[in-house]
């Protein structure tokens, strides 16, 4: 720029200064303002960001109003000192998948997580498109296709078991957009955002109160989505789906423990990580819910921690321990970089020779159990699985079957529009006591109908 | 069913897949509800019995349920001659095998004594070797 000029902000800066006193009818041509910026406000890098002149909303942390300003995820003209310009292109839900790589996914914030997120299980569905194509019988077997979500929108492939997907199981991935669909479907979807948000603090004022982004998602945000199927959001809280009746009963009336979709449910023990006080995220950690990049298709083939990963005992957990100690001081490599092979990202922490796994959420320290030398690491029960003896039950629907009728309409959330084909789903001679074992591999392992 | 909502056809097909219940507890299960268990098996529900011939096992549900168009009950993956019924979600998982279900009941029968892995004979016990049956022992379990 040549030494002679003035810079083009102090420019700006003087022409808005100019406007904010201008008189209250503007020249010919000048749009009205009708929340003039008092002033030019700027984010704490510097960066002009005019939108921060009206909007009191904070999302806090690393995401907070004086660190990233508005626009950075909203997008919008932060230019812009009149709010009709300064909001075009805006977005409400800057989460999006299809929006990613303008605001999540931009260079400097979070390309990587954004580049393995777009490929994963929850992006794709991949996982159980297959299973339901395997256990329909449409497929060759486990893995013989390769069939998204993304994929079936574009191509308007149908079969009865995608039929079946489409109605019922197609609301749950990370392309679906937050609102998009009717009723308790609206909250589902809506890319990062379906995982890394949460609601403002209770006692924010209203002007200031903006979901917060967070690390680590909340329970709810996963039960949103993982209720069905193997029910496993449920069953980890201590809850089972009845069979429909509104049994048991209240007051000689229907129950009233039910989901927002209707489902009754009915009090288990919970699993003894929630009674602790531990979320989802406390075991699985981003390379098993956010991918890794490569192209998996059932879970259990990105999976990195499993029961022994901290029930091991003794020494075995030390690695863990200093991988998370390096972390904590900055070292080691940051959370947008995978290192293949590397220890799983668990919050271990030693104390001595003592291992406590420190809660993501809680930040409380909860001691990592040696397994029984006897039972669990005796030669008789070697090739059990954890589960198959430390999962007291499991729900088992032997009688659940599904109706297609084709002389009515239902919502497609693939395609997003009704079309012929309404599915029902009824449930009959469920079960949860004894889980029933089998194998796997050369492990015994729980199996359940479906 | 049809456009008219008519019943047009239906199909059969009982899968079953393996999963992690997310329903851990500190204590595992009883032994009991795995070695005395039909259900724990993959056999469902019904009642088992050790005579000379081996294990028999007498289902609670109609062995070939006409209404609903299968030949075995309801609740079972497996037969006790070690037949799969049932398809499974993987290619490396089936059901318990019949030497396996075998296995696992033999120790069942000792269980009423012999109470749980603090008994010296429990401990003492080898995968797939019972040890020779006590006095007390139920003729069930002598060869």
């Amino acid at each position: 720029m040549p030494p002679n000029r003035p810079p083009a902000l102090l420019c700006l800066a003087l022409m808005l200064a100019w406007l904010s006193t201008a008189a209250a009818a503007p020249p010919a041509g000048v749009p009205a303002l009708d929340h003039p910026p008092p002033t030019v406000t700027r984010t704490t890098a510097g960066q002009v960001d005019l939108c921060l002149g009206c909007h009191r909303q904070d999302p806090g942390g690393a995401h907070a109003r004086d660190v990233l300003g508005c626009a950075a995820c909203h997008l919008g003209d932060p230019l812009a000192g009149d709010k009709t310009r300064a909001h075009r292109g805006m977005v409400k839900n800057p989460g999006e998948l299809r929006l990613g790589p303008r605001t999540c996914g931009q260079a400097g914030c979070h390309p990587n997580q954004l580049r393995w997120v777009e490929n994963s299980l929850m992006a794709t569905n991949r996982g159980i498109i297959d299973a339901l194509r395997t256990y329909w019988g449409e497929s060759a077997g486990p893995g013989a296709e390769d069939l998204t979500v993304h994929g079936l929108a574009r191509s308007g492939l149908t079969s009865p078991a995608l039929d079946y997907f489409r109605k019922l199981c197609g609301s749950c991935h990370l392309w679906m957009e937050k609102g998009s669909l009717p009723d308790f479907l609206a909250a589902k979807g809506g890319g990062c955002t379906a995982c890394h948000q949460e609601k403002p603090e209770p006692d924010t004022p209203r002007e200031r109160a903006h979901t917060r982004i967070t690390r680590d998602a909340p329970l709810e945000n996963c039960v949103r989505c993982h209720n069905r199927s193997g029910r496993i959001g449920l069953s980890y809280q201590g809850l089972m789906e009845s069979e429909g009746y509104g049994t048991p009963y209240e007051a000689g009336d229907l129950g009233t423990h039910q989901l927002e979709d209707g489902r009754y449910v009915r009090s288990m023990p919970d699993d003894v990580h929630h009674r602790k006080g531990l979320a989802c995220v406390d075991c699985h950690t981003q390379r098993e819910t956010m991918g890794d990049g490569t192209r998996h298709v059932h879970f259990e083939e990105q999976l990195e921690v499993r029961c022994v990963t901290c029930h091991a005992g003794g020494e075995a957990l030390r690695p863990l321990a200093e991988a998370y100690a390096l972390r904590k001081r900055g070292l080691g490599p940051p959370s947008g970089v995978q290192v293949k092979r590397a220890p799983p990202r668990l919050d271990v922490v030693a104390k001595g020779t003592a291992f406590f796994l420190e809660g993501r959420r809680d930040r409380k320290l909860h001691p990592l159990d040696p397994p029984d030398p006897a039972a669990c690491r005796g030669p008789l029960h070697r090739r059990l699985s954890c589960q198959a003896c430390h999962s007291t039950w499991v729900p088992q629907c032997y009688g659940c079957h599904v109706r297609a009728d084709r002389s009515q309409a239902m919502l497609d959330k693939v395609a997003a529009r009704e079309t012929p084909g309404r599915w029902s789903e009824f449930r009959s001679f469920m079960r949860h006591e004894s889980p029933p074992l089998g194998r796997k591999g050369d492990e015994v392992v729980i199996l359940v109908p479906g | 069913m049809d456009h008219r909502g008519r019943w047009e056809k239906d199909f059969v097909r009982l899968t079953v897949s393996w999963m992690d219940p997310h329903t851990t507890q500190p204590k595992g299960r009883s032994c009991p509800d795995c070695h005395q268990t039909p259900r724990a098996l993959g056999l469902g529900e019904g009642s088992l019995h050790r005579g000379p011939g081996g294990w028999a096992f007498t289902p609670a549900l109609a062995a070939r349920p006409r209404l609903l168009g299968i030949d075995h009950p309801l609740d079972a993956f497996v037969d006790a001659n070690g037949t799969a019924l049932v398809h499974t979600s993987r290619p490396d998982l089936r059901p318990l095998g019949r030497d396996e279900i075998r296995r696992v009941l033999d120790v069942g029968l000792c269980l009423p004594c012999h109470r749980d892995l603090r008994d010296p004979v429990m401990r003492a016990w080898r995968p797939g070797r019972m040890p020779r049956p006590c006095r007390h022992a139920p003729a069930a379990a002598r060869p």
